[in-house]
């Protein structure tokens, strides 16, 4: 009994990966991506034209992933950009607003529903 | 003086003669050591070294045989140093778990109070425990020695491996609670839960039928505990992060012990980090075995948790204490029977209790008590010893359920005085006896009633003296104790939420800035998701027998008790004992009291209140019960077989409808909206469920929104920023005209994706469910925060 336990415990990741698998189970935390400002102040503050605005990307999907970011406004993309993360891991963009106009600067990550929004403000 | 050797007597100089005793009298020698403790030796290196081992192997059950051995260990050692254990060896690990975290709480206080006193600013971290623990094990092991009485033996002596189909058959049932809970997380899919929970009721109901003789031979005992467990497990595993509401507040305030490394006593008299069980004990198994605290609430609090009924069961399946008539202990089968009717069918057992950690560990403790209490063959003192222990110990774990605990203790001394003195329905011509059997034959004595009042008020109120007894008792006095029988929020339009809510804000929300021009957004009613009952028709039917059967149990307990006291222990007063009678109308009284106060449930639920004064009439209800099966099978004129049999379908009928609703069976079949174990989007989802996403928004939150600035969010937002507390002001609600210009408001996966959100007010009273008005914050905010499932505006 005893080494029938010992055998169940040193073998839990093995046994317990393929019993998941059987039934399509998973305890695996829900993958996601997401963008925030690196000063959050200034998603009520806002920027001045031609400042970067400094945005942090993190991947925490479960994989290595490239990320295509885009700046628009009113329809127009200001600026855009790639980067690729592997799991777990963040980086901070500095997004280029030269172009924009006073308004709303709506940064996205493409084919996602993870967007930010702030104020774009006259020099 | 002393005869010389020629004949005369001389007298002897006075000398102080000193005993020393040799070295191996003082410490055993290790000859005489190792076959005293040996067990407990090997028990502690061979989980240091299956620790070692799993951890070179990447394990994820690295923690395991730590926690099983502190959670085991130390209060082994108290019931062996004592030589003192209850008859039954389930009865045993209970009460070994239960002095176990009492004795981790206790060290760790200690530690964190003295630690810094001795240099140590950080006690509760990972070296300063393992040098007290490494200390302690020694210590134990010597007292165990010293005592010739092992701890480990002392408490599997005389276990039968027999029972190796019973282990394999709860093994099986708790592992596919597992990959039915894994199933429905990761596809939204029940159908492997359903079945799960069938299986669970199938083998409870199996168990009390193959229990019925009293020859029985079934595995009870593990069946009941493995069951138990993938009931409670199939709730804690479900979402990305904690199942329930106060559970994320419980995270919260273990999360802050963990990163303090040490307990203070919380200067904002917070009641939840003034409880041991919230901060010590899951740091000391965090610093010490590596336990994750996500793993401490999900896994070992359930498994603390299913110890709660089959303490009960080991109470009421022997002849409680005292009781001398040579009546036979009852059926293991209508024992079972009990537990599983007034607890593991509980209304709050299998959904909420995992969910509220403080008193699922909390009652656990109390089942231990009521089993010393009522275990015949452990001594009064070292009785008296242990439910001292567990006092204290409750009082560190839960301020409720110790509040409780010292009021019955009050009443359950002067009803079992007025009962032992035979002024309780004692006839007059037998009380001289009466008295001479009873009075000296009570475990409960002033003296623990005082230990029960000194550990619930002095810990509560002068020690941390934290705010818990402040909120209720303000509301009575300003409230009253609303005897009313219905209790829970009144769910009112969003029309009405507006006016309340205009009110609300010019009375106490006066320094919210609003948007210009947010009084004129109108709410909209909406409508949380809600699948329906397969058989919904008989939902109107199922609902009524539901409560019909739930509501029922109380005339049990009562006949219970009146039968005990006026049948039992009127006739011949040692067929009942005054500690019956003094915990069964004490928690009758306190149970009928919050069941019909409105002004108590809103703190403390009626549910609730129904599992704590069944723990403690769990006894009488098995004594009736043996009675009314003998009565009913004995060779009367009046009775018949087909009349037994009739009565005993009817019995187990009922127990099928009180099981059926509780694991939430009832919901899935006929009335919908079924618990978040069996359910994959449903309003309990919705309501209870936290996924990672939300919790990252949490983490950000707090590490990027500072005070003075404010967060809102709406009831369901609210839920993961209880688990990751913030220093920022919170307001909870998100209705426009409530929102701060300059506020962060937080929204959940559920107002983004569903477009509902939910408000209380008046702490609670009324609730409403509107459209989350998403257009208003995209035109008045901009987003700081998104994952893509939720939202931070600024």
């Amino acid at each position: 009994m005893c080494l029938a336990v010992i055998v169940l415990v040193f073998a839990f990741t093995p046994i317990s990966r393929v019993l998941l698998r059987s039934v399509n189970g998973s305890f695996a935390p829900t993958g996601y991506s997401s963008l925030s400002l690196k000063t959050p102040s200034d998603g009520a503050e806002g920027v001045l034209v031609g400042e970067a605005v400094r945005v942090k990307l993190t991947n925490d999907s479960g994989r290595v992933r490239t990320y295509h970011w885009s700046a628009l406004q009113k329809g127009g993309v200001i600026s855009l950009g790639e980067e690729t993360l592997s799991n777990g891991r963040a980086t901070t963009i500095s997004v280029p607003t030269q172009g924009a106009v006073t308004g709303t600067l709506r940064i996205v990550l493409n084919g996602t529903s993870v967007f930010l929004t702030l104020p774009i403000l006259k020099l | 003086m002393a005869r010389s050797r020629r004949g005369g007597w001389r007298i002897r100089s006075p000398t102080l003669t000193v005993h020393r005793p040799r070295s191996e009298e003082f410490w055993p020698s290790a000859r005489r050591l190792a076959p005293g403790v040996a067990p407990t030796i090997i028990w502690i290196v061979s989980a240091l070294v299956m620790s070692l081992a799993l951890d070179l192997a990447h394990s994820p059950l690295v923690p395991l045989p730590g926690v099983i051995t502190l959670l085991f260990i130390p209060g082994a050692s108290i019931l062996s140093a004592l030589q003192s254990r209850p008859a039954n060896t389930a009865g045993r690990l209970v009460l070994a778990v239960c002095l176990s975290m009492f004795v981790i709480m206790v060290v760790g206080a200690v530690a964190s109070l003295a630690g810094p006193v001795l240099g140590v600013s950080h006690p509760l971290n990972q070296v300063p425990e393992s040098v007290t623990w490494a200390v302690i094990a020694v210590l134990l092991v010597v007292i165990g020695a010293t005592k010739h009485c092992d701890p480990v033996s002392w408490i599997f002596d005389g276990v039968q491996t027999s029972n190796i189909y019973g282990v394999v058959a709860g093994g099986f049932l708790v592992t596919l609670s597992i990959l039915g809970v894994a199933r429905l997380n990761h596809t939204g899919n029940n159908d492997l839960a359903v079945v799960a929970t069938a299986l669970d009721s199938i083998v409870l109901l199996a168990g009390v039928i193959g229990g019925w003789s009293r020859t029985s031979r079934w595995p009870l005992n593990t069946l009941l505990y493995c069951v138990s467990l993938a009931v409670l497990l199939a709730t804690s595993l479900r979402g990305g992060h904690l199942y329930g509401w106060d559970v994320q507040q419980e995270f919260g305030v273990a999360s802050s012990t963990v990163q303090s490394g040490k307990w203070v006593i919380p200067a904002d008299h917070d009641p939840y980090a003034s409880m041991l069980s919230l901060t010590v004990l899951p740091t000391v198994l965090h610093s010490l075995v590596k336990l994750r605290l996500l793993a401490f609430f999900q896994l070992v609090v359930p498994a603390i948790l299913a110890l709660l009924p089959l303490g009960v069961f080991t109470t009421v399946r022997s002849v409680p204490r005292w009781i001398t008539s040579g009546r036979p202990a009852p059926r293991a089968g209508l024992a079972y029977a009990v537990v599983i009717g007034l607890i593991v069918s509980s209304e709050v057992f299998a959904s909420e209790l995992v969910s509220i950690t403080r008193q699922a560990m909390a009652l656990t403790m109390l089942a231990g008590l009521v089993m010393v209490l009522f275990d015949r063959t452990m001594m009064v003192r070292p009785s008296r010893i242990l439910i001292g222990m567990l006092l204290v110990a409750i009082a560190f774990t839960h301020y409720s359920t110790s509040y409780l605990l010292a009021g019955i203790f009050c009443c359950a001394w002067v009803a079992s005085l007025l009962w032992s003195k035979g002024w309780l329905g004692t006839p007059r011509a037998r009380i001289e006896k009466h008295r001479y059997d009873v009075g000296p034959r009570k475990i409960i004595s002033a003296a623990l009633v005082i230990v029960a009042l000194v550990a619930a008020l002095g810990w509560n109120l002068a020690i941390t003296r934290n705010s818990a007894l402040s909120a209720p008792s303000s509301a009575v006095v300003s409230k009253g104790a609303g005897l009313v029988a219905t209790t829970g929020p009144s769910v009112i339009s969003p029309r009405t939420l507006e006016r309340l809510l205009v009110s609300e804000l010019r009375q106490a929300d006066k320094w919210l800035v609003p948007v210009p021009g947010s009084g004129s957004v109108r709410l909209v009613s909406a409508t949380p998701p809600r699948a329906p009952g397969l058989l919904s028709g008989l939902a109107g039917v199922w609902n009524e027998l539901g409560f019909l059967c739930q509501e029922s149990l109380w005339i049990v307990l009562g006949l219970a008790l009146l039968y005990g006291v006026f049948r039992l222990g009127r006739r011949v007063s040692y067929q009942y004992s005054a500690d019956l009678v003094g915990l069964g109308v004490a928690g009758l009284m306190i149970g009928g009291v919050l069941r019909f106060s409105g002004t108590l449930a809103a703190f403390y639920s009626p549910e609730r209140a129904a599992i704590f004064t069944a723990i403690l009439l769990a006894a009488p209800v098995t004594l009736f019960l043996d009675d009314l099966v003998g009565l009913l099978f004995a060779p009367h004129s009046w009775s018949n077989l087909r009349v037994a049999r009739v009565s005993l379908g009817a019995g187990v009928a009922y127990l099928v409808v009180l099981l059926v609703v509780a694991t939430g069976l009832g919901a899935v079949l006929f009335v919908g909206a079924p618990p978040g174990s069996l359910s994959g989007r449903d309003v309990n989802v919705e309501q209870f469920t936290v996924s990672t996403p939300e919790v990252a928004t949490a983490v950000w939150l707090r590490d990027h929104v500072r005070s003075p600035n404010l967060v809102q969010t709406d009831l369901y937002g609210r839920l993961v920023l209880l688990s990751e507390p913030g220093n920022y002001g919170i307001e909870n609600e998100i209705v426009p005209p409530g929102v701060d210009d300059a506020a962060y408001v937080y929204l959940s996966t559920v107002n983004l994706r569903d477009d509902i959100s939910q408000f209380d007010a008046d702490d609670g009273e009324y609730v409403s469910i509107y459209k989350s008005n998403l257009g208003f914050f995209n035109r008045n905010f901009f987003v700081v925060y998104s994952n893509g499932v939720t939202r931070v505006y600024h």
